[in-house]
């Protein structure tokens, strides 16, 4: 194995590996996430952060706390510098979903959405019908965003 | 009020000389006329017979349990996906259906329960948005006061402080009354065991809910449109989202106050007739439509008998004089 085929496959480990891993790019913002902490029946998503950046019409489309003094200080993001404020954006500070939403609900807790919830409802607000197929057809779901983990099996085990 | 009614309707026809009363001017003659004796028995009877025991028997205001649960399904939210239909199926252990959980043709036409689906998710069109269809869940409200378990004649159903209105197949003899009183057609009779008559209804995941968990259903859904927890919370929480996005909902949670008020409530952005949810509905529970009257049958086939006995003995001792 000579030098260059090594060099070629340790970069298309490290693109892998970010790509996989969502690390940060550009001032902490995620690339592409992989979401799989409730994964059960079906399989996690990959989620194209980098992608939504473009097109949603600011952070608080999604991270409802962007803008909210309530659920967190504009300081845990940014630097409290008026010349900088916008540019100076760590987004790394954002709380996770999973830290307000309870991955499994609990009986009575009725004034927050469950994480399953929350991560779908996020989804749903442009994902349903004009944007994707969600809400017009139950296959939608799984053609969009996640395949049933037994049918991702089942394709694998064709593929093979 | 049937009764009241039923007073009425004995006032009128004897006021406009249909019915038995007739000749008139024959009668009107006499001191104490057959007109007016019918008129005195038919109130006297109507109100001392009827009205007043309908009084007395009436159910006092059911605050219920307060600490009850419920639900709450908010239209808004439902995308169709059908996944609380596939959670019940598997949480009571039901047949697998026939035509796949994510297959959307189901949707082609309205379904209700049935014995092998305690749920069922029918859609319905948006005016607005002919890509963003509106989804109504479908199963057992668990009504306050349950039209259901006042028509059973062997209570066969029983309100439980937890919420749910639950079905004893033991004592049932599949007369099949709650399905004709249940003002939302949720009870479906088991017509496979003809032998072993049975109704099949939710029952709001009652074992589970009484061991700390929550309805399969709710637990299952992924958009968050269906929530459990206390009623009045759930009131609460409705209201709060309504009056936060006021274009968003219509002013009316179902299941509030229909028929005495149900365990199961929906909000929704459109009309609640136009999809299909019963909107004729009466503000009391529906078993008070009839105490009145059904407490009072005993007395009128006991008491009635001799007050007509008296008022036909008096007519035709009259008559014989004439």
């Amino acid at each position: 194995m000579n030098r260059a085929t090594i060099i070629a496959a340790a970069l298309a480990l490290l693109i892998g590996v970010c790509a996989a891993g969502g690390t940060a790019a550009d001032g902490g913002v995620p690339t592409v996430l992989e979401l799989g902490k409730l994964s059960d029946v079906y399989e996690p998503v990959r989620f194209n952060h980098a992608g939504h950046v473009s097109t949603a019409g600011g952070c608080a489309d999604c991270h409802h706390q962007h803008g909210s003094t309530q659920v967190q200080a504009c300081r845990d993001c940014h630097k409290i510098d008026l010349s900088a404020f916008r540019k100076n954006v760590n987004a790394g500070g954002l709380k996770p979903c999973r830290e307000c939403h309870a991955a499994s609900a609990k009986p009575g807790d009725i004034g927050r959405p469950s994480l399953k919830a929350a991560y779908h409802q996020a989804c749903f607000k442009c994902h349903r019908g004009d944007v994707g197929s969600v809400g017009k057809d139950p296959k939608g779901c799984t053609e969009m965003c996640h395949a049933p983990k037994a049918q991702a099996k089942a394709k694998a085990d064709v593929k093979k | 009020m049937a009764d009241s009614t039923k007073k009425n309707v004995l006032e009128d026809t004897a006021r406009e000389g249909k019915g038995p009363v007739k000749g008139n001017d024959r009668v009107e003659k006499g001191a104490f006329s057959r007109r007016e004796l019918l008129q005195t028995l038919a109130a006297a009877g109507g109100v001392a017979l009827v009205g007043a025991p309908s009084e007395v028997f009436a159910g006092k205001k059911i605050s219920g349990w307060p600490d009850r649960m419920g639900m709450l399904t908010d239209l808004t939210e439902c995308v169709g996906c059908r996944s609380c239909e596939k959670a019940c199926n598997l949480a009571n252990r039901l047949p697998e259906p026939e035509i796949p959980f994510d297959e959307k043709s189901v949707f082609e036409k309205k379904r209700r329960p049935t014995a092998s689906a305690y749920t069922v998710v029918n859609r319905y069109e948006n005016p607005k948005s002919s890509d963003r269809p509106f989804y109504r869940k479908v199963q057992c409200n668990h009504c306050n006061e349950p039209g259901c378990a006042a028509a059973c004649p062997v209570r066969a159903y029983t309100k439980t402080p937890e919420g749910a209105v639950l079905y004893n197949k033991d004592v049932c003899f599949g007369c099949r009354y709650c399905m004709v009183a249940c003002p939302f057609y949720v009870p479906a009779y088991d017509y496979e065991s003809a032998l072993e008559p049975r109704i099949v209804k939710c029952t709001l995941c009652h074992e589970r809910v009484k061991n700390g968990g929550m309805p399969a259903c709710a637990e299952a859904c992924p958009a968050g449109t269906i929530t459990f927890g206390k009623r009045e919370a759930l009131i609460d929480l409705a209201r709060t989202r309504i009056r936060k996005h006021p274009d968003r909902y219509i002013d009316h949670i179902y299941g509030e106050y229909e028929v005495g008020g149900t365990s199961w409530m929906y909000i929704s952005g459109i009309p609640f007739d136009r999809m299909d949810f019963p909107s004729d509905l009466v503000e009391k529970p529906l078993v008070e439509q009839t105490k009145g009257f059904l407490s009072a049958v005993p007395l009128v086939l006991t008491i009635w008998p001799a007050l007509l006995g008296m008022c036909y003995a008096a007519t035709r001792n009259k008559e014989g004089k004439e």
